[in-house]
């Protein structure tokens, strides 16, 4: 009985581990990087890119290739998020950057 | 006849006030950082008030007080005591004499066996950059005008970062030294590349989320790890500057080229017209400090 447990722990857990390692399909990473790739380049053009944004990219492309998906997700989500901050820090800097001049 | 000459004057003196306004919003800016950091860098109690994040007894002991209009032109050196300490050891050998050799050499014959003396007009010409060029209508820094006279000669332009035209810089600069920065802002494009210089300097950028103006204004005198922020008052009197980190000479753009990636912002290029523009604006604040370089920095 003991061993029918553990062997039932063990077939669910690495069931549980395959379900989370394929929480991001490849097509969805491959969008996910066509998305930050045109957020990037909206940021070069409006001079506010971050610095490793590229370098970002061609790592998440590698790790897509390489079937590493979650990482492939992660250094896409980062950019994608970086681009969003940029145009943020812009709309800010237009709006507010008198207030940090000393008068 | 007097009737003529009385409109003459009038016309003259309109003109000169028109003239002299363009510069106006820059010298309120101006007076308003002076007055801003004599405080800041004011009497022990006013400094600690200024620095609440820095331990009182650092203010009272590592920290010089009562700070002069002109000790800004030292940066950091002026107030961080230990900093001063090593610097003055450095200076001992100024580690950027081998580049005033090489600039003078080139100064003297880099133009196709001739002058820059001609084309630049002089060599003690520091103060007087950046310029605003009112026919092309933007921004010249010396290593500007340095490659338009290259340009000139039919010579291949220096790269604008480091090598021979931080040299032939150096050389100028040291010719320059104790002359008073002197930048004019006489024009309505002048104003306007002045504006855009000075919202680049305030506005944020990069993942760190920090403008110029979040280290060297807001955070000028504090320290990040052992390192003391320069302010921005008398920041364009040492350049071209020799760096340690780098072991050698470098422009100022090499300089704000690296503040950018430390902000994690991509670099603009060095020349561009952001820049130059940005150099436009932080020189006129160091307007009437005298000029210093090349000089050691870490």
């Amino acid at each position: 009985m003991k061993t029918i447990i553990k062997v039932t722990t063990l077939v669910l857990s690495l069931a549980f581990l395959a379900c989370a390692g394929s929480s991001h399909t490849k097509s969805e990473i491959s969008k996910l990087i066509k998305e930050a790739e045109a957020k990037r380049v909206l940021a070069v053009k409006a001079h506010i890119e971050f610095k490793n944004s590229k370098k970002l990219i061609k790592e998440a492309k590698k790790a897509l290739k390489n079937g590493n998906l979650d990482l492939a997700y992660e250094k896409a989500l980062r950019v994608h998020t970086y681009g969003i901050r940029a145009f943020e820090q812009k709309k800010l800097a237009d709006k507010h950057y008198k207030d940090a001049i000393p008068k | 006849m007097k009737n003529l000459m009385y409109i003459i004057l009038l016309l003259a003196f309109s003109s000169f006030g028109y003239s002299a306004s363009y510069n106006k919003q820059a010298e309120k800016d101006r007076k308003a950082l002076i007055k801003y950091f004599k405080h800041k860098f004011g009497s022990e109690k006013q400094m600690i008030n200024s620095f609440p994040y820095s331990d009182p007894e650092e203010i009272k002991k590592e920290y010089r007080h009562n700070l002069k209009f002109n000790d800004f032109s030292k940066g950091v050196y002026a107030f961080a005591k230990a900093p001063k300490e090593s610097y003055d050891e450095i200076m001992d050998f100024p580690p950027y004499e081998f580049a005033l050799e090489e600039g003078e050499k080139l100064f003297k014959t880099g133009l196709g066996g001739k002058s820059y003396s001609k084309c630049l007009g002089g060599v003690a010409i520091k103060h007087k950059y950046p310029k605003f060029d009112n026919k092309a209508k933007k921004v010249v820094t010396l290593e500007g005008a340095i490659n338009n006279c290259r340009k000139k000669a039919g010579l291949k332009p220096y790269k604008k970062k480091k090598g021979k035209i931080a040299s032939l810089s150096a050389y100028i600069a040291y010719k320059s030294r104790g002359k008073k920065i002197n930048i004019k802002i006489n024009s309505k494009a002048a104003r306007a590349a002045y504006e855009r210089g000075k919202k680049f300097y305030y506005s944020k950028r990069g993942y760190l989320a920090l403008s110029c103006a979040s280290c060297h204004v807001q955070g000028a005198g504090s320290r990040v790890r052992v390192e003391f922020l320069s302010p921005l008052l008398g920041q364009a009197t040492h350049f071209p500057v020799y760096r340690s980190k780098w072991g050698g000479l470098g422009t100022m753009h090499r300089r704000l080229a690296g503040c950018q990636k430390s902000m994690g912002a991509t670099p603009e290029k060095a020349g561009s017209k952001a820049l130059n523009e940005l150099e436009y604006f932080l020189t006129y604040m160091s307007n009437g400090l005298k000029i210093d370089g090349p000089d050691a920095r870490k």
